[in-house]
């Protein structure tokens, strides 16, 4: 027996959600782009002990971010950040050691001072790379196993999302 | 990696162990909340995923370090991966916030990386610019570290 799977791959999410998603929190936004270049960013303890704990906006690297882009506001989720500037909001993808960081940052066991990097996308995964997936049908081998990551921020596409 | 590597550092922890190979299909565990509760911070041996790991398996120990773990029973020790969730729930739990009660998966490693696949890829001239690395603190020691914690 075959299902079909109407769900859209989590990294190849039209710009059109991407853009919703951030004008949850900055409504002013009115364009999403992808970064061309990865970016620093020195968190250092001081910003560690005056962020906010699972909040997108005024976590450690969020308010190291704003302060190292003159920005108007950043968002960080677990696997995604945007840094806003005016009516644009750039995308960045966060790697794994800066996602360690998040993790334990949100579980009140602190963000490590150091010097992280944000960066672009890969290529597969960037606005407008249109990848045809076939029909949808699950057959074969059973659904793969994916565990979900708790006690951390909501999810940016989530309903349980906070105001901001 | 080299076998000869593997084993060596598997010989610290279990220097009983004579044999080191890759798993080759995936480890589901389930990890408790007494699990969580029981373990130790930042001991490769003792932590809430080599508890559940090693009460899953039956095993004689069982080693966790960020990215690899090792499933020792009797002379023979068996390599996974570590995947992303799990070393996401390691740095929480080494710097005592807990780690999730879940399932979680030990992966196998992809045929590139398995123990004895190493292929010399030339003479590693150093050009361009350097990759810089973000080393995570506050957790367990690195395995090739010459700094090891009891078993």
């Amino acid at each position: 027996m075959s299902t079909k799977v109407n769900r859209i791959p989590q990294n190849h999410k039209p710009k059109s959600i991407a853009l919703a998603n951030v004008r949850k929190y900055f409504p002013k936004v009115e364009r999403v782009e992808d970064s061309d270049k990865p970016l620093q960013v020195e968190v250092t303890k001081a910003v560690s002990n005056s962020a906010a704990v699972r909040n997108k906006e005024g976590c450690a690297m969020a308010v190291a971010c704003k302060r190292k882009m003159h920005a108007d506001g950043v968002l960080i989720a677990r696997s995604v950040a945007y840094i806003i500037k005016g009516n644009t909001a750039t995308r960045y993808a966060v790697p794994m050691s800066a996602q360690k960081e998040i993790v334990s940052f949100d579980r009140e066991a602190g963000f490590a001072p150091g010097t992280y990097q944000l960066v672009p996308e890969s290529p597969a995964n960037r606005f407008g790379e249109k990848r045809e997936f076939g029909p949808g049908k699950l057959t074969g081998k059973p659904v793969r196993f994916q565990h979900k990551t708790t006690g951390i921020r909501t999810a940016l596409g989530s309903d349980v999302e906070i105001e901001p | 990696m080299k076998i000869d590597r593997a084993l060596i550092i598997v010989k610290r922890y279990f220097p009983q162990v004579e044999k080191v190979e890759d798993g080759e299909s995936p480890l589901n565990i389930e990890v408790t909340a007494n699990d969580s509760n029981s373990a130790a911070v930042r001991s490769h041996a003792s932590c809430a995923m080599a508890v559940a790991s090693k009460r899953k398996t039956k095993a004689d120990g069982v080693i966790i370090s960020l990215s690899v773990a090792y499933v020792i029973k009797g002379k023979k020790a068996i390599r996974y991966r570590v995947p992303n969730s799990v070393q996401r729930e390691i740095v929480s739990f080494d710097r005592e916030a807990g780690f999730a009660p879940g399932d979680y998966t030990l992966k196998t490693f992809p045929q590139s990386l398995r123990l004895g696949s190493h292929k010399p890829k030339g003479p590693h001239k150093v050009a361009g610019r350097k990759i810089k690395f973000h080393y995570t603190t506050g957790i367990r020691t690195d395995l090739n570290s010459s700094e090891t914690d009891a078993a």
